[in-house]
Parts: structure tokens; sequence; C-alpha cells
């Protein structure tokens, strides 16, 4: 659009009238203005305010305001205008203001002289005044408010505020994980190395005992783990990990070694590539207390030797040091372990908030790690060194109600079935204190194999939902770790974000749970085979599972890990030559694992010949102990094997009756033909 | 009108560049210099002091003139996020629109909603930790706050100005965090859009893409006439984007000032479209009844399961769209006179709306 002569000429006049005006204004504050500017360059905003003048500059900006100014002695600036201009968040009632600013916050009052700063009482000269219903404090306040980053200065009645840190961020590393250091290290673990420039890290466990640095650019990845070494030596972990790298599926082994001799930090070194033909280069250390694994690799690398053997990749290998403790400005400090403990926040996926759901909260140890004790259980989490010693939260829907200590009452029952009173023994229960809830606690002791273990399990109400917190430990170390764990537990936090869906989660849970039973009343029920000949009795708290191609049915009980499995040969199939250790997948499972066998006979069992066959296993490692019983008979041309096994907890008069019924039920039926 | 604006413009930069003591500093606008204007190829131009001054670009001066007032918003997932992967970065990011000179800043809820710490980053390229003021999410917008004074905010446009055909400017971060402050241009391809959302849109084919959410949609004053929200995507789709109107983000920051939320009506009833409607064709079915919760101002009222509501107010409806925008008129504890249509015959029923959770 094109501008007349004439509106031109117009606008010159108005823009020559503002021009005076604006000049006559300014003349009254440019020397103090221009004094300070020039001194102060660098200051991001400047505030000049002159008492009984309405109007505050800012950068060189006219802002109307409520006029600033002096009452004995003191300067008053209108709070609100000159916050809002830095800033600040300001909220003003008649008496009182509210300002949030950044990190700080304060509260003021007319008419006192005192005010909340952070939480925190501090005291102006003279209190704030409403006028005009504006808040009118006294200058001081600024500089209580914000300590560094803004100059204030007076000149007779005329305050300059300079403002030399806006708040930007300059370190976004918080945010994109980069590093502004040269070395990562972890002081809790005591571990640093030099970082790769234009690293970020990449990912971490909650207790920073694993960590993953990447460098996309050079294709480089640094993964450093730690774990507790439980007394064994460099050497004999060098050993167990050479057996497992010759067997890993999604590596190829391709060269190790000890460097034990000559080495400032002895090590054993693995050189891998994956399935990607990627290098991969690890090096083990080791200390009083931990292994640490050092892992290197590189996309653009397919010879691991590289990452050994090249400057570059050996300097950042031998860059490891030990004995890190956080001092030092050139190592960014990974550790998330504060007094001793790392916060777990546990969340579940729930569908039916579409989202994820916070649960609870609590401090662990740093050396525990996640323990997967029930793989189809989700509401239950487990942390610790191995099964032998470990934490486990069970959340559990509080249905119609009930007590955490009638929950726990139930399990006392529950246990008194299941158990056998020759591994199991309640020593104690009653009321308790857990995390500052009143809960209901149990303790008692379980054998297992030749270790006697303590138990001590927390039932707590909140949110609508128990939470069911078990410790499990030797009973000799017990008194040692009592006050560490009564640390950890004291953190327990349930934090339910969304107490409705997770209901709404479990009952749809249990609910799939049950579907999975083998029938809708507890009592046996007839479970038929037609197709492999059998039928049994099971009952209907049981599930039952299905191995098509193996023609292996599986029942089980849940609560006390008994199991039935029942397979079926065709004696003209080409397995029949072959022994029965050999035939049933069974039995062959369980040879093959040089079970001891404890004894084998052979019975007449309604009409046919029964071999009987008990294994034993007793495994320290999967804490496995119980007899595993097999029964293998023959009948029309087909060959039938029954395995069966409780662990020893579990044997109590009830179960092991319970499991002799089922098999006294075992009967062969008339056949049908799969279609 | 346009001419007013223009030398009241002409007239800040003028002031502007004397108080700064720039001299000639600007070269256009020097005081009292000879001058004279003209059109050459339907470009304008300005010759100053025998210089031949061509504006930028209309296209160009809007963007000029948003562009600082454009922020690109990052941040990390919560942990509580579905999307929130263990081994990935977890950064998440949009646009924001500078609503406040004092650090308020208007984004999508979806933006923001799942961010542990918000970042602000402006067209200068510092960044500012942002907090959250407040957020609907059925409207998809929320504020958020920088502790930065002195900015430049949006000038928010209305809609009685906007009509199907004006060109428009999309501005924000689309795809990547390094394409911040990127601008796309199209035109208004149509208003008062209804798509699966809870209100309307306005429809343009300004290209917006993931990241744009949460940047202004400008009209070509530089004013802000829409939030950019969604976009339809899939084989052979093209040109379809969806930005929250301007008069809707007027009256949720209204709201957001005032409450602190969206204080919304609560009837207590559920509607079912007409056929015609849900198919988008041309209706006066109105919207029936299906549904009246217990003790609910529906119900209070004496409205029915199928009753046809015809009209909130005296305005025709025909999509639940059409309720909600004429619900926004109204506060919690507001009466309004419903047309209804009971078995055949019309009647009016007074209503008097309770709040929603």
């Amino acid at each position: 659009m094109r501008r007349s002569n004439s509106s031109l000429g117009k606008t010159c006049k108005k823009t020559f009238a503002v021009f005076l005006s604006m000049f006559f204004i300014w003349s009254m504050f440019l020397p103090a203005y221009g004094e300070t500017a020039s001194k102060t360059s660098k200051a991001d905003m400047i505030i000049t305010l002159t008492a009984d003048i309405g109007k505050i500059n800012v950068n060189g900006t006219w802002i109307k305001t409520e006029k600033p100014f002096v009452f004995e002695k003191t300067l008053y600036f209108p709070l609100k205008a000159v916050m809002e201009s830095l800033g600040a968040e300001v909220t003003e009632s008649s008496a009182v203001a509210a300002i949030v600013y950044r990190d700080f916050s304060a509260i003021l009052k007319t008419g006192s002289q005192s005010f909340l700063l952070n939480h925190t009482v501090s005291n102006l000269p003279a209190a704030p005044i409403l006028k005009n219903k504006r808040f009118m404090v006294p200058l001081e306040f600024l500089k209580k408010l914000v300590p560094q980053g803004l100059n204030v200065s007076l000149k007779g009645r005329q305050a300059i505020i300079e403002l030399t840190d806006d708040g930007a961020i300059t370190d976004l590393s918080f945010l994109i994980g980069s590093f502004t250091q040269p070395r990562a290290g972890n002081s809790y673990f005591g571990w640093s190395i030099n970082i790769p420039k234009g690293s970020r890290l990449s990912s971490e466990s909650f207790n920073s005992r694993d960590i993953v640095i990447e460098n996309e650019q050079r294709g480089i990845t640094l993964e450093i783990s730690v774990e507790s070494n439980l007394g064994m030596t460099l050497e004999k972990k060098y050993g167990e990990l050479l057996k497992l790298s010759k067997d890993l599926e999604d590596e190829t082994f391709i060269d190790a070694s000890l460097q034990d001799k000559g080495a400032a930090l002895p090590y054993a070194e693995f050189l891998f590539t994956d399935q990607y033909d990627e290098a991969i280069y690890q090096r083990i250390y080791s200390n009083e207390r931990y292994f640490y694994s050092v892992t290197v690799t590189s996309v653009d690398e397919s010879n691991p030797e590289t990452l050994r053997d090249e400057k570059y990749f050996k300097d950042l290998s031998d860059s490891f040091r030990l004995g890190f403790k956080g001092n030092g400005k050139d190592v960014a400090d990974l550790s998330r372990v504060k007094s001793g403990l790392a916060v777990y926040d546990h969340y579940i996926d729930s569908p039916t908030a579409g989202n994820k759901i916070s649960v609870w909260s609590m401090s662990i140890f740093p050396e525990w790690g996640n323990l997967v004790l029930s793989t189809d259980n989700p509401y239950n989490s487990a942390f610790g060194l191995d099964i032998t010693k470990y934490i486990s939260i069970d959340t559990i829907s509080q249905d119609g109600n009930q007590s955490a200590e009638a929950y726990a009452q139930k399990m006392i029952k529950k246990y008194a079935a299941n158990f056998n009173g020759d591994y199991y023994k309640l020593t104690d229960s009653g009321s308790a204190v857990t995390a500052g809830f009143p809960s209901y606690r149990l303790v008692y002791e379980v054998k297992m194999g030749k270790k006697l273990y303590r138990y001590e399990e927390r039932f707590l109400e909140s949110d609508g939902f128990i939470f069911d917190i078990t410790f499990k430990t030797l009973s000799g170390d017990y008194s040692n770790e009592a006050g560490a764990y009564a640390k950890m537990l004291s953190t327990f936090k349930p934090s339910v974000s969304d107490s409705q869906s997770l209901a709404a989660d479990m009952e749809k849970y249990g609910f799939d749970q049950y579907k999975n039973r083998v029938a809708k009343t507890d009592a046996p029920a007839k479970q038929e085979n037609p197709v492999n000949g059998w039928s049994v009795e099971v009952p209907g708290y049981w599930q039952q599972k299905n191995y098509p191609g193996q023609s292996i049915t599986a029942f089980n009980n849940k609560d006390t890990g008994a199991s039935v499995l029942i397979e079926t040969e065709d004696n003209k199939g080409i397995s029949s030559p072959l022994k029965d250790e050999e035939r049933f997948t069974l039995l062959k499972n369980t040879v093959e694992k040089n079970l001891t066998l404890k004894s084998s006979d052979t019975e007449a069992v309604r009409g046919m010949s029964v071999k009987r066959l008990v294994y034993r296993v007793d495994d320290d490692e999967t804490e496995d102990y119980a007899d595993i019983v097999f029964r293998i008979m023959e009948k029309d041309g087909y060959s039938y094997c029954l395995m069966s096994s409780i662990p020893d907890l579990c044997t109590s008069e009830r179960n092991m009756t319970e499991l002799e019924a089922i098999w006294n039920s075992f009967a062969l039926i008339q056949r049908t033909t799969a279609k | 009108m346009k001419n007013k604006r223009r030398i009241r413009i002409a007239a800040m930069a003028l002031s502007a560049a004397l108080m700064m003591g720039f001299p000639g500093g600007t070269g256009a606008y020097v005081f009292g210099a000879s001058r004279e204007s003209g059109r050459t190829s339907g470009q304008e131009y300005k010759i100053i002091n025998g210089i031949k001054y061509v504006p930028a670009d209309e296209t160009a001066k809007v963007i000029s003139k948003l562009s600082a007032s454009v922020v690109g918003i990052i941040g990390k997932l919560k942990q509580s996020s579905k999307n929130y992967s263990t081994y990935g970065d977890n950064l998440v990011f949009g646009s924001g629109v500078i609503y406040k000179s004092n650090g308020y800043i208007v984004t999508n809820a979806h933006v923001v909603s799942e961010m542990e710490t918000i970042v602000a980053v402006l067209s200068n390229g510092k960044s500012y930790k942002a907090r959250l003021k407040a957020i609907d999410e059925f409207f998809d917008l929320a504020l958020i706050k920088i502790d930065k004074g002195m900015l430049k905010p949006a000038e928010f446009g209305d809609m009685t100005d906007v009509e199907a055909g004006m060109p428009v400017v999309a501005i924000g971060t689309p795809l990547s965090f390094s394409l911040r402050n990127s601008a796309t241009k199209g035109i208004i391809s149509g208003i008062n859009r209804s798509t699966d959302g809870e209100y309307r849109f306005i429809q343009s084919d300004a290209a917006i893409n993931g990241g744009n959410s949460g940047g202004p949609l400008v009209d070509m004053e530089g004013k802000v006439i829409g939030i950019n929200t969604v976009k339809y995507t899939g084989y052979g789709v093209e040109g379809l984007s969806f930005s929250i109107p301007v008069d809707t983000v007027k009256y949720v920051l209204s709201h957001f000032e005032k409450f602190g939320k969206v204080r919304r009506p609560y009837l207590g009833a559920a509607f079912m479209e007409g056929v015609a409607a849900k198919y988008g064709l041309p209706s006066s079915e109105g919207l029936v009844i299906i549904r009246i919760e217990k003790d609910s101002p529906a119900e209070k009222a004496g409205l029915q399961i199928d009753d046809v509501l015809k009209a909130v107010n005296g305005v025709n409806l025909t999509t639940r769209i059409d309720y909600n925008e004429e619900a926004k008129k109204f506060l919690p504890g507001d009466s309004t006179t419903f047309t209804i249509e009971r078995n055949g015959k019309a009647m009016k029923v007074k209503v008097v709306f309770d709040e929603a959770e």
C-alpha cells in the first residue's frame, strides 16, 4: 500500500511531536541511565526508577507504574511492575503478595517487615505498603530475593536495577545427557573413565550401576556395569565368563585373555563381534568389592582387535580408573546414590489408563538389581544380589476393604496349609509400623537345601491397595543387616497415581488368571485328552498348559509350585526303539541335568505295569529342592510318561495328598483320532 | 485500518531509532530525509536519499514480525509416560507462542503434558526452564511460564477476520529441533471444521509436521489466528492441517488466568448425532439424548432420554461439537434455555449447569 505525501506529512508532524515529548522525558534520566549502561554493557536488563515519577524505564522502554517513593530514607518500588519486567510471577491481594522467580519464592505482607523467602523467615528494613492497591516494597527486597545476578544501586532518589544473569540455561546436559567434563565417573562405585568428545549419557539404571554412554557420530558406545564380586577373584570370574562367552547366541567369541601381569590395574579382556558384525571389546576389572565391566562397541569396526590395539581405543580403555570419590572438576559424577541408597520409582503399564501408573517408590541398596521372581505377575517387583537375598514388593488389590492384618492372617493360614513343618516355621507375628504406616508383620524361617533363611513380611494398606513387602536373607546374616534393612524399609512410599485404573487392571489380571483355571470350582475336575487317550482329575484352581508339538500337557498349582505333566508317545512312531530316557522329552531333560536317581522300581497299578523313577534336584543356584517322580507305562500301542513334582517346602500333607490323588485319578481312555 | 496500523509502526520505529542513538542506522527511516515511494511490477518500493528500498515480501514481514514470539519447547518424557524408554533419549519437543511479555507461553497440552522438565528456546537461541501453569487436555492447550521479562508477545487476532482462502503462515519446530522457527505458507481451507476433536478447528494447507504443535498459524498481518495442533496423514493425504481457532485459545487462556483451569459447564447428558451429521452432511436433526446421569443438571431440568436437543440459547445444533462450542459461553452455575423436541412437540427447558470435574 502506497502512502500519500500528505499522510506522510501528518505522520512526520505526529512523529516529531512524539519525538519531542520523548526527548524531554528522556533527558531527565539520560545521564544516570547512560552512565550505568556504559559501565555494565553486559547487563541483560536495566531498570531505572525514580522516586515520584510514575513510570519505570526497562531497557529503554517506559512502563507506567505506581510512583516509587522515599519514606524514612527508604526507597519503595512498585513490586508487580518491576518484578514482572524481570519475568517474575506476582500475585497481589490487599494484604499479601506472592512472588515466584526462578528458584526463589517469597511471600510479603503489608505492615510486616518479616517475609517468607524460600519458606524461611527473612526481614526487610521496612514493611511493604499498599498504595492504590499496589504493593510498594523497600528496594532491599530485590537484593534478598535474587542475591546473585541482580545488581541494585541507589543514587539519591533514583535506583538502577541491572540484571546480569537473565536465567538463560547455558548447560543443557541435564536434558540431552551431554558432558561438559572430559571424564565421567561414579563416586559410589568408585570408577572414572575418559569420554569420547561429543558423547552423551544414553541410559543409566536407577542405581547408576549400569551406565551407557553413546557417541553417535563416532559410532562408539561405552558401557560400564558394576556387580558385587561376592568374594570371587578376577581369575575365577574370567574362567566363568570364558565358559559363558563361547555359548553366547548373539555374539561371536573371538578371543580372551587375563591381563594380570604387568598391568597397573589387572583385567580380563574379551573380544567379540555381534550379530551385525560390529566389534566389541570388553574388560573386566576387580577390586575388593566389585567387578567392573567396561565395554567399547563400534559400529564402524568389525575387528575387535582394532578396539583393543588402535591407540584411540586403547587410550580410551586404558583411561579407566578406580578410586573416584566425587572429587575433581574434570569428572562428571553419574552416581545416583544418596545416603547409601538409590531411589527406585515403580511404574506399571496400565492397559486401562493407556499409560504408566506410578505405584510406589523406595530407596534400594545400590548393589541390588532387579530380580524376576514371578514371570507372569506384573504386580510383583524384587531387588537383590541374587535369589538368596532380596526384597520383594507385591501390590495387591484391597478386595472388600480387607485390612492389612486380615490379609496377613489369611497368609498365615495359607502358609500353614501349604508348607511342610520340616521346612517352615512361623517365629513371630504382630502389629508394626512400616515407613510410617500401621502394618502387620510376619517373621518365619524357611529351610532350603542346607541353608536356613529368614523371611520378614510387612503388610501395609494405602490408596486402596495392600503392599506386601518381603525381606529374605540367611538367618545368620540378619543381625548384621537388620539396621540397613530398616533404613531401606523406612523409605517405602506408596504413590498410586491412578488407583481406579490400577484396580481395574488388577481385576482384569485376576479374571485372566481365573480363566486359566482348569475349572470354575476348586473341586477336582475331570480333564480328558481323547487324542492322547488319557484322563485325569485335577483340582479346579490348578492351571493347564499344552505343548502340542510334543504331545505334552502340563498342570500346575501356582501357589505351591506343584506340577503334573503327561507325555504320550506312539509305540509305532520313530522314537519307539529308543530308551525311555531318550524317548520321553520330560525324562530326557531331567537326565541331561545330571540329577540323582534316587530310586527305580516297577509296580502294578490299575492293571498296568508302571515303571517308577524318582530323581532328586538340589540346586542351590535356582533354589530348586524337590523329588521328581516319573511314572512310565504303556497300553494299546502307546506309551505314557507322567511326571510330578512339588518343592520340598510345599510338601505339606494336604499338598502331597492332592498330588497323589491326581496320579490315582489318571486313567487311559478310548482314543479318538486328531483332526 | 491497514494504513493506520502502518503509520503507527513507522512512528514507533522512528522514535526508537532516534532514542537508541542510531542516526541513519536503520536507513529507511532517517527523520527528515527526502522520500519517494511507488510500485514496480506490483512490488512496493521507496526511494530515500536517492537509494531505492524494496520492502521485504509480505510473508517475510509476517515471519519477521512473529519469529521473536515463537519458541521451541523441548523436554524429557516423564518416567510415567507410556512412551518413556529406558534406553532412549526420551526427548520430545514442540512449539509455543509468547502470550505475555513476562514469560507466559501458550502451547498444545500434548506438547508438555508428559514432559518432566520443560525448556523453552527463544528465537535468539537462549534457553529457559519453564513451569507448567495450566493445562486442559480437552482443548489441547497449556500455558507455561519462563522467568524472563520484556519478551515480545504475539498479537492475537480475531476469528471474525478469518475466512476461507486467506493466506496464512505456520511457524514452529517441525521434525527436528534444529528446524525451530521454520515457516510454511498456505491458505485457510475452511473454518469451523469438525475433526475427531471436541471442538472446532481451522483447516489450512500450510504444511505442519510433528513438532509444529503449539506453534502459531498467523494471518498476513502477523496476528495469531490459531494454534497448530493436528494434521491428517496417510497415503494420498495432503495439505490437511488443523489449528485451534484463536477465539478458543482466548477463551481457554481467560479461564486459565481467572481460575487456573477451564471451568467447564456440566450437563450430565450424553448425545447422539443424527446420521446425516455423522457423515458431515447438512442436517437439522438436532442431538438425541441417549443417557442422563443421576442427579445431574439434565435430570434436574427434566430432560429425558430420546429428547432431541435442537438449540441452546436459540443457537441451532447438529453435532456434539456444536454443543461443546455453545457450552463455552457458559460457566458452571449459569442457566440457559434448551429447545428440545419431545414426541414430535417442541418445548423449551431451563437448564442450570453444574461444574465438570
